[in-house]
């Protein structure tokens, strides 16, 4: 089994700030795993290392074997890496249909010009671009918000439209930011089923951050552990569960070595 | 199925009868119906005077001003105030094509025309459509260093270039003719074709924002940051949208040189942009059915609130005529927008003739409830 993503030493400094260090990862085909860690241990630097936002000061990473450091995030989306955000980032003034279809512009083949002419073409490309979006709103179960704006969107549905978003850009890697953010246990439940449906729906790798313990414990393939920029320990849900510095780095030292 | 085709088809009649309609009462207006059909109607019935036709092209040539000054900011979001200057542009070069290497010789007394420039001479059409490419070039120029700016800090570079231009051409003597200006441009601009340029600009820039490019415009708009994880060029978007914007701002200058017969760089101050933007404003920021509503009723409002300047007999008492009146009552009228209807007259809605048949009968339903 290939790796989808390499992280190989990779250093983010901000100044004297050191956000992510010596981070490396190796993420296989077709799994899905997750990047846990308390606030500000560097989850989210590391998401924006690896989708192009930032590039890293020192390390590279690689993308299907393909060196991807300093490659603009348009280009990376290109290439098959999608993402969503951990405060919801969709296009508000948009109805829901329209975020998505904004998503299979990158894989459109025709000009402006073609568009604005009306050639047979272009028309062609635009019903497909229309239809292919409807398909993905209604395998999502969103097509009941078709043309409501995303901002009427209930929280669950915002959450949804983000990921249908992502998938529209047919991506072979995808990145989730806190997803069950604000959601209660059932609704948690029922992300821990849909993402595991995704993945398998459309050949997906998922990389996650997330907070919430049931679902990374119960989705999650293999799990990083993040503190201070710092890698402390990875392994699938058991290992970490019983990881000793992993329990320190949230729960604080135990009480009998502060005494000593 | 056949019911989307069939509503298509009849939006499309549609469209169809009120452009007939429209051209219908050019020719009324122009008094070329009478003259045609030989109707000999009563002389008031013939036709507008000239001082109303100048009004209805003008309206036509802020229609296409407002669309591409919507695009640039309703659309993709970037506060530009460049736009005075890519109508000088456009209304130079323009002027430059259609002028008569006789007139030229006359006009440029202090320097001599620039040779090459001299002997130009090109069709009326094919002169709009350069004074739009020369400032898409310009806007190109321009854009790659000032776009990464954002906000208000590209308003102001923006509105730093248009000053630029004017000086330019103030002093650039051999080519403009200085602050002379050029007189004497055949007027070109009649009814028609300002109504078919507006009609053509706005067919191609609908079906240009209907499609999925529009849709991009506005998600660069919206988040800069979605938009590139989107996989979108946020830079080249841009870009586009302001070259874009700028070919059309040197259409609608090119147009209004030739309707005023005469051009000077007083004339593209920034009041000019200002008078686009209250426009763009007025009608709803991301709406072209907004602009074109807007140009019709501040051009139309502009010129009949001339009436307040005007010496009044109330009866008690007596005002004399105070020239820029107007203008207080028409910021007044603004502000009231702004303060109660702060999205402008059409907010980010289109026409569509759905919504249209649909106004109308929740109307009825209203009027039959009282």
């Amino acid at each position: 089994m290939s790796n989808v993503i390499e992280v190989k030493n990779v250093i983010m400094r901000f100044g004297g700030v050191t956000a992510v260090d010596q981070l490396n990862m190796a993420i296989p085909k077709g799994s899905i795993v997750g990047l846990i860690g308390p606030n500000g241990a560097g989850k989210t630097t590391a998401f924006n290392v690896i989708t192009g936002f930032y590039t890293p000061t020192e390390g590279d990473v690689f993308f299907n074997g393909k060196k991807i450091t300093g490659t603009p995030p348009h280009k990376i989306c290109g290439l098959g890496m999608a993402r969503t955000f951990q405060n919801i980032r969709l296009f508000y003034n948009e109805t829901a249909l329209e975020n998505v279809m904004i998503g299979r512009h990158v894989r459109r083949k025709h000009h402006w010009w073609g568009a604005m002419l009306g050639f047979p073409d272009t028309s062609r490309e635009e019903k497909d671009i229309r239809q292919k979006a409807e398909e993905l709103l209604d395998r999502i179960g969103l097509s009941e918000y078709r043309d409501e704006l995303a901002s009427s969107l209930p929280y669950g549905a915002q959450r949804r439209l983000e990921i249908a978003r992502a998938l529209a850009t047919e991506p072979s890697f995808l990145l989730l930011d806190e997803p069950a953010a604000g959601m209660n246990p059932q609704e948690s439940l029922e992300l821990m089923n849909f993402i595991r449906q995704i993945r398998d729906e459309f050949n997906l790798t998922i990389l996650l951050i997330e907070h919430d313990m049931k679902v990374v414990m119960g989705v999650c393939e293999h799990i990083w552990v993040l503190e201070y920029g710092k890698l402390i320990a990875e392994g699938n849900a058991d290992a970490i569960r019983s990881n000793p510095r992993v329990i320190e780095a949230y729960l604080g030292e135990d009480v009998n070595n502060v005494e000593d | 199925m056949s019911e989307v085709k069939n509503t298509q088809m009849r939006d499309r009649l549609l469209t169809c009868g009120v452009i007939a309609l429209l051209f219908v009462f050019l020719w009324w207006a122009c008094g070329d119906m009478n003259r045609d059909l030989g109707l000999g109607l009563p002389r008031a019935w013939r036709s507008l005077n000239g001082y109303e036709i100048q009004i209805l092209n003008l309206v036509a040539v802020y229609g296409i001003l407002a669309i591409s000054l919507n695009i640039i900011y309703g659309f993709t979001g970037m506060f530009s105030l460049g736009h005075a200057g890519f109508m000088a542009i456009g209304a130079y070069v323009s002027a430059l094509c259609v002028l008569t290497p006789d007139q030229k010789e006359m006009m440029w007394l202090i320097e001599e025309i620039l040779p090459p420039l001299a002997n130009l001479y090109t069709p009326f059409w094919f002169s709009v459509i350069l004074g739009g490419v020369v400032a898409t070039l310009f806007a190109l120029a321009i854009g790659i260093p000032v776009l990464r700016l954002g906000g208000d800090y590209l308003g102001i570079a923006t509105l730093g270039f248009s000053e630029i231009i004017r000086v330019l051409i103030v002093n650039a003597t051999s080519i403009t003719n200085g602050s002379l200006g050029i007189k004497g441009i055949p007027c070109y601009t009649d009814v028609y074709t300002s109504f078919i340029w507006l009609i053509i600009v706005t067919f191609c820039i609908v079906r240009l924002l209907n499609s999925n490019f529009g849709n991009v415009l506005k998600a660069v708009r919206d988040d800069e940051i979605a938009a590139q994880v989107m996989g979108i060029n946020v830079f080249h978007t841009k870009l586009f949208s302001f070259c874009l914007g700028a070919f059309l701002a040197g259409v609608g200058g090119a147009l209004l040189g030739n309707l005023l017969t005469t051009i000077d760089p007083k004339m593209f101050t920034f009041l000019l942009t200002y008078n686009v933007l209250m426009i763009v404003v007025a009608g709803g920021l991301g709406s072209i059915t907004g602009s074109i509503l807007g140009s019709a009723i501040i051009t139309v409002l502009l010129e009949w609130l001339r009436v307040v300047e005007e010496p009044m007999d109330l009866g008690f008492v007596e005002i004399p005529g105070i020239p820029g009146m107007r203008m207080v009552v028409f910021s007044v009228v603004l502000l009231i927008i702004i303060l109660y209807r702060r999205e402008g007259v059409m907010g980010m809605r289109k026409f569509s003739w759905n919504g249209f048949f649909g106004f109308f009968r929740r109307l009825g339903k209203k009027e039959e409830k009282a």
